[in-house]
């Protein structure tokens, strides 16, 4: 089971322009400035990258914050 | 479908044309320079090929079948069978693999067929072609894949516009008891209709003015039911449900396993994508040559381009496994499992005007 913390770096790490303030477990993602598309797909691609994880585009759609993300990833991730 | 094989045909030339004119993404105002940074990084498409209105698929792919039947001393009366993979044919009728063999002068028996399929075209096409051929014994057959995708694309819709490409390709298939056996293994879920999807212009919403009716769907995607719409993220979500899979199930069909293939010939959708589905199975990069970041995702055409821009030389010297996996439109996928004797492959067209067709 990952930590939400590892998580969240991890996820920082495939995003190429650095969040100011860094990422919080609070954030909304599509509520960053020059949030797009683009910024979704990588973050939908990392889970599988990461951890073997597909979700589709409305489990996406459906997760408000960062914490939500987690709790639909991380209960994925095979054992 | 399960697996299938067809065991006396095999593929033996290939040959792909691109229009000379480029369009570099750099120079899109749809595109700040730190977007395009990141969407070359991630999607990996860097510049694109587009068709001046006087080019369609069939200049493209008859200047590509003229080419093969050359290189591969093939008369245009031994052509038994020609099928036409298209979803941008030059009228709604009659079918562009009529158009072709006019030009390209095949008897009045070869029979004719139209396949409206998007990325995974190319294995659909390869399979129906190796089909009817193995069927009805006819001694050779060609099959045209290609599309100027670029026609249907909005100019202020950032999510298509970098994305696609314009390409043609013939590929000769010959009837032989000396072939190996080439392996299909095919699929589809209407369910994804509308992932990639063209609303307006035909029976269902017929073209008139909502069809060209901008609509501002996101920040900088703004388009008309007349033109293409992708969802990005549900394609990759189909892919990695259907594909990995689909390709496992062929090399167990084949007997093969994954370090068999010398190469595997992906659609070039886009490299994030392609980079998550390699990884699932297994595959080192350097085993899925990519072209996308000179000729983008070029629709039904990217394993043909693919093919004739990276593998050429290898494939003519001598017997290669391949994996040629595509997938796309419908929500579709398809992948062959072909190996044998040397592939004629001559380098990449470029077409400057139609009188080169």
């Amino acid at each position: 089971m990952i930590d939400v913390r590892t998580f969240i770096h991890n996820l920082e790490g495939h995003l190429s322009s650095p969040v100011p303030g860094g990422l919080e477990t609070g954030t909304r993602l599509r509520d960053l400035p020059d949030w797009d598309s683009l910024k979704a797909l990588i973050v939908v691609a990392s889970f599988d990258w990461d951890y073997g994880v597909t979700i589709s585009a409305d489990e996406y759609a459906g997760a408000e914050t960062i914490r939500d993300l987690y709790a639909l990833v991380s209960q994925r991730i095979p054992q | 479908m399960p697996p299938f094989s067809i065991s006396d045909v095999r593929l033996s030339a290939v040959a792909a044309a691109v229009p000379a004119h480029q369009v570099r993404n750099g120079d899109l105002d749809l595109l700040s320079e730190p977007e395009g940074a990141a969407f070359v990084k991630a999607v990996g498409i860097n510049a694109r090929r587009v068709a001046p209105p006087e080019i369609c698929a069939s200049d493209l792919c008859v200047a590509a079948a003229r080419r093969i039947l050359q290189v591969a001393g093939v008369r245009p009366e031994g052509i038994g069978v020609l099928v036409f993979v298209t979803q941008t044919p030059d009228y709604h009728l009659p079918g562009n693999s009529m158009l072709a063999q006019r030009r390209l002068g095949l008897p009045a028996s070869t029979y004719l067929l139209d396949v409206n399929q998007g990325c995974a075209g190319y294995v659909y096409g390869l399979a129906s072609v190796a089909s009817l051929m193995s069927a009805a014994r006819i001694g050779k057959g060609l099959l045209l894949v290609g599309d100027t995708i670029t026609r249907l694309l909005s100019a202020r819709d950032r999510s298509t516009l970098p994305i696609f490409s314009d390409a043609g390709s013939a590929t000769l298939l010959e009837r032989t008891s000396a072939a190996h056996p080439m392996h299909f293994n095919l699929g589809s879920d209407g369910e994804g209709a509308d992932v990639i999807y063209v609303r307006g212009g035909g029976a269902r919403e017929p073209f008139g003015p909502e069809s060209l009716r901008m609509c501002e769907e996101e920040n900088k995607v703004v388009r008309a039911p007349i033109h293409l719409s992708m969802r990005g993220m549900d394609v990759l979500h189909y892919t990695l449900k259907y594909v990995a899979p689909n390709i496992k199930e062929l090399l167990a069909f084949a007997n093969a396993d994954t370090d068999t293939p010398d190469y595997y010939v992906l659609h070039q959708a886009n490299h994030i994508l392609n980079q998550c589905l390699l990884r699932r199975l297994g595959i080192a990069p350097e085993k899925a040559p990519e072209t996308l970041l000179d000729y983008g995702n070029t629709s039904c055409a990217t394993i043909p381009v693919t093919l004739c821009r990276r593998l050429g030389k290898e494939l003519a010297q001598g017997e290669k496994a391949l994996v040629l996996s595509g997938f796309g439109a419908g929500f579709s996928w398809g992948s062959a499992f072909i190996s044998g004797e040397s592939i004629l492959c001559p380098e990449l067209l470029e077409i400057h005007d139609p009188g080169e067709c």
